[in-house]
């Protein structure tokens, strides 16, 4: 178990910038997903860390020591790769054998250790197996305990979910909750996947384009998204984000969604050019005063929730609004409906996409600041910006 | 694609033909091995070319008899058996150095490498030839094996096999923390038997028919190889072209052996070497 | 330069390592080819003889004016020339054929497989005896006497290898007997590497079986066949084992190639000094082919 640290990082491929300028830090037994589009240097940052790429600039410490130099056997991080790197050549109980091989121990204590792991994953009738007579579940669960099978410093695990099929790795995801809670050791967790990031990381740190945007809890994330990124990077459907368009005096206050002028019960803080709110933030169909009329352009019945778009010219991107409906609800494109949303809900963002903090927020209240100093801090480097609960 | 019958009966043709073409000499001089050596030129004109009328062993006999056959082949067995094994590991770590590791001077030895490979030896036979006798190193067997252990081609096809391995096999072992030698032993060569058995076969194969380096090395009839038997046949007289037939089945019955047994091997490399170019 | 390969790991003993994989075969290549090679080019400024008591001078370019005069290398640099633009195209195109007959569905491609492969692993010293005996002159011959069969008796029966017209198409046919097969394998692993799906594809949106072949086939097949030419022309700029045992170059010369001369210069003349400059002449040749065939193909690529 070991404290993980990236201090200043920055990498390139053939003049490809991949991380740029990234501090991070991961807490002894702390479980971190990094999450982010394809692309954006998550894999990256953790094939750096595991030593299979050469750090150029910065530093990355375990437990306090600079391991920029040391080749990756002697880091002791054990790694479970995104499409399962088992050796073909042998058995299952050789591919589990094989780190514990590498670092002398004595066969007695292999083969109980190789035990163990094979029975907390079930993998006893399969240990006599060489991995291509293994299906794509079963060759997870291998890769799994060669990684377990060790007493690393930091397990890496590269998106150990992402060849499953949809049934099966809602199966192994609640296996690895179980199994996170069971061993505490340091792990970073490279997803693109959202439920993987929300149900799995005790902290998720949200990449996009090499650069770090957040570093928080899951709720955290959700509710107080620090930027226009993040807010549209997570939830499904994602935030609907608009241009702000208000009018009239403090406390008559109206804004504007898909041409409609509706009241504005709270004040918008300073600067704010954009704002968001979230498709469950939407109630209807109501027959309120200030309600809004849609006409409906898409459903998705869910059964147990019914997801209605429709256009709003503002909207970033052009992208359709979302609203989340209970399911019992019946329309179909070209409806007209009646929507109620809680203005209450908006996020705020100022014209670079920040997040700009209001003191009514109603949720900020129930969430408490993340108990260690690192937050989002990198991103906000240059300006100065407070973006979470302002008493804080 | 769905074979119709006429279709199925114009491919069978075709096949057959081919195999006249391709085959035919071959049967031809197995079946001419078995005649007497006047039978071979006077029935090549006629279906009884490959036909064995009195067929015999005879000429297997006098092989035996007139030139040191055993020797020939221990020679050259012995001789192969040193340029592919040892070529195996030397031109394979090689590959793998310049596939896999990042070292300082990589790039420039590869293009070196990609340079030798159109150097053809008979190009350098002399000056190689005035530079071991020089060191009067001759007429052995080490000296018709040891310059072609190290092979520009052998490193080329291995580089590029190695290029097409996948990398995170390697990752995790280096992960798993074995050194860069344990990687290559333990996870490299394990999953590469394609591109070992198809350098081993082309090295056997190419020089397993080397004529004219024993010819320039050797005066020994005890170290000398297999093609140079044949060759001292054709000029040996009375010209016995049975003889001669049947110790050409001699002479290329190992390889044949060698490339059924790993056929599959062969096509698996030379997929994966030649496709990729 | 490889971007991929922008690999692992703390430099200091990687290095280390890689140059104690490189070195065996490094040692190896110095010695045997880089040595002779340089050793080559320095005897071929000298007047350097076999047997000769005389000190070797320094010749200057005496060697090359005596070699590019020399009417045998010279008709050896032409018939390689020619070998090469027949032997490459024919044995390519014949290759493709086999490997297209044998990309189909039917019983016993393995069979097929092998036959047509097997002359692939005979020795050249090997075939080039069991072809003179297929070439022997008269009508007794095999190739004569199947000539004589297939029209009807209008065959005039010949002694090819000693003809000067038929001696180097002898060496040919021989040659390609032997290489075909390599091509044919090559190329059918080639043709089972295209996706099935292409081909629905494109039947899919009209295309006949000649398309087919000429938008799916042909575009799939680009590195093998890059492949299979470069290597079969660098082979064919070195055939020496037939030559030396069918015709000995012969008939006045008629059948003679650049490999051939080198060897005769220096065994049978002993002029070693010559034979080192006429090698020298032929690695430039053959780089300078293999380097615009290179070329070529990638500007193809580049358009196609």
């Amino acid at each position: 178990m070991a404290v993980v640290e990236f201090a200043d990082i920055h990498k390139a491929f053939a003049g490809q910038t991949v991380i740029r300028d990234l501090d991070l830090h991961v807490a002894e037994g702390e479980w971190m997903v990094l999450l982010g589009p394809s692309g954006c240097g998550k894999s990256t940052l953790l094939r750096l860390l595991a030593g299979l790429e050469a750090v150029e600039q910065g530093e990355i410490r375990l437990d306090g020591r600079v391991v920029n130099d040391l080749t990756p056997q002697q880091r002791n991080v054990a790694m479970v790769f995104q499409d399962y790197a088992l050796y073909p050549n042998m058995t299952v109980r050789e591919n589990l054998a094989f780190p514990l091989r590498m670092r002398g121990m004595k066969r007695a204590r292999r083969e109980a250790r190789i035990q163990s792991v094979a029975r907390t994953l079930g993998l006893e009738p399969l240990l006599g197996r060489r991995p291509a007579a293994l299906s794509g579940g079963q060759r997870q669960r291998v890769a799994m305990g060669r990684a377990l099978v060790r007493d690393p410093a930091v397990f890496l695990m590269d998106e150990p979910l992402s060849n499953l099929d949809a049934r099966l790795r809602g199966q192994i995801r609640n296996e690895i909750a179980t199994l996170r809670d069971r061993l505490v050791t340091t792990t970073l967790y490279v997803t693109h996947d959202q439920v993987e990031a929300m149900t799995l990381g005790q902290r998720v740190a949200v990449m996009a384009g090499g650069i770090l945007q957040q570093v928080d809890t899951p709720m955290t994330l959700y509710d107080q998204p620090a930027n226009l990124f993040v807010a549209r990077f997570l939830g499904s459907p994602p935030m609907n984000c608009f241009a702000v368009r208000l009018r009239g005096e403090s406390g008559r206050r109206e804004w504007e969604l898909a041409g409609q002028w509706l009241p504005l019960p709270i004040d918008p803080p300073e600067g704010a050019t954009h704002a968001g709110l979230r498709p469950e933030a939407f109630s209807g169909p109501a027959d309120a005063r200030h309600a809004l009329q849609v006409v409906v352009e898409g459903v998705e019945a869910l059964g147990h929730e019914v997801l209605v778009y429709f256009t709003d010219e503002q909207s970033l991107e052009g992208m359709p609004m979302a609203a989340r409906l209970p399911g019992q609800v019946r329309v179909a494109p070209g409806d007209t409906l009646t929507l109620l949303p809680d203005a209450e809900q908006l996020h705020w963002f100022d014209a670079s996409g920040r997040r700009l903090a209001t003191l009514t927020h109603p949720i900020c209240a129930f969430s408490s600041p993340p108990d260690q100093g690192f937050s989002s801090d990198s991103f906000w480097k240059s300006t100065h910006q407070v973006h979470h609960c302002p008493w804080k | 694609m769905n074979a119709t019958l006429p279709r199925l009966v114009f491919t069978y043709l075709l096949l057959l033909l081919c195999t006249l073409v391709f085959f035919g000499p071959i049967l031809f001089m197995l079946v001419g091995s078995l005649k007497p050596d006047d039978q071979v030129l006077a029935d090549a004109a006629s279906l009884a070319a490959l036909w064995p009328r009195e067929a015999g062993l005879d000429n297997y006999h006098s092989v035996f008899e007139r030139v040191p056959f055993a020797s020939y082949l221990a020679s050259s067995l012995l001789i192969n058996g040193l340029i592919v094994g040892l070529g195996l590991l030397v031109n394979a770590l090689a590959g793998y150095a310049l596939a896999r590791l990042r070292w300082w001077g990589r790039e420039t030895m590869l293009a070196v490498v990609v340079a030798i490979l159109v150097i053809p030896f008979e190009a350098i036979a002399i000056p190689l030839f005035y530079q071991l006798s020089a060191l009067s190193w001759r007429d052995d067997h080490l000296v018709q094996a040891i310059p072609f252990v190290a092979n520009p081609l052998a490193i080329y096809l291995f580089y590029s096999f190695f290029l097409g391995l996948p990398r995170a096999l390697e990752e995790a072992a280096r992960v798993d923390g074995a050194g860069v030698l344990r990687t290559f032993f333990s996870i490299v060569i394990p999953n590469s038997k394609a591109a070992f058995a198809s350098v081993a076969i082309v090295t056997f194969l190419f020089h397993w028919g080397m004529y004219l380096w024993p010819l320039l090395m050797t005066t020994s009839e005890s170290v000398r190889p297999l093609p140079l038997g044949i060759a001292s046949f054709h000029t040996l007289p009375p010209l016995a072209w049975g003889d001669i037939l049947a110790f050409g089945v001699l002479m290329v019955l190992p390889v044949l052996v060698v490339f059924v047994v790993f056929q599959r091997w062969f096509v698996a490399g030379v997929a994966s070497t030649g496709i990729k170019g | 330069m490889f971007p991929q390969m922008n690999a692992p790991l703390g430099k200091h003993p990687e290095h280390r390592v890689a140059w104690w994989f490189m070195a065996p075969a490094l040692a190896g290549l110095t010695a045997f080819i880089l040595a002779p090679f340089l050793l080559a080019l320095g005897m071929s400024f000298t007047g350097l003889r076999l047997g000769s008591p005389l000190p070797a001078g320094f010749a200057g370019l005496e060697n090359y004016r005596e070699a590019l005069s020399d009417p045998a290398f010279l008709r050896g640099v032409a018939n390689n020339a020619l070998f090469a633009l027949v032997v490459v195209p024919v044995q390519t195109a014949l290759g493709l054929a086999l490997a297209l007959l044998l990309n189909q569905q039917f019983q016993g491609r393995w069979l097929f497989r092998t036959l047509f492969f097997m002359p692939v692993v005979f020795p050249l010293s090997l075939v080039a005896v069991i072809w003179i005996i297929l070439f022997a002159p008269g009508p007794d011959g095999l190739l004569n006497g199947l000539l004589n069969a297939v029209t009807l008796g209008a065959w005039t029966p010949r002694d090819f290898l000693n003809d000067p017209a038929w001696a180097l198409p002898a060496i040919m046919v021989t040659s390609i007997w032997q290489g075909t097969g390599f091509q044919m394998v090559v190329l059918l692993a080639g043709l089972q590497a295209i996706p099935r799906s292409l081909y629905e594809a494109a039947a899919v949106d009209g295309a006949g079986p000649w398309r087919r072949f000429w938008h799916v086939t042909l575009p799939g097949l680009r590195n093998p066949l890059i492949f299979v030419v470069i290597v079969t022309t660098i082979l064919s700029f070195r055939v020496f084992d037939q030559v030396r045992i069918m015709t000995q170059g012969g008939p006045q010369d008629a059948s003679t190639t650049v490999i051939h001369e080198v060897v005769r210069a220096a065994f049978d003349r002993g002029q070693v000094a010559l034979a080192a400059a006429m090698s020298v002449v032929f690695f430039v040749l053959v780089l300078g082919i293999t380097l615009l065939q290179r070329r070529m193909m990638r500007q193809e690529g580049g358009t196609a």
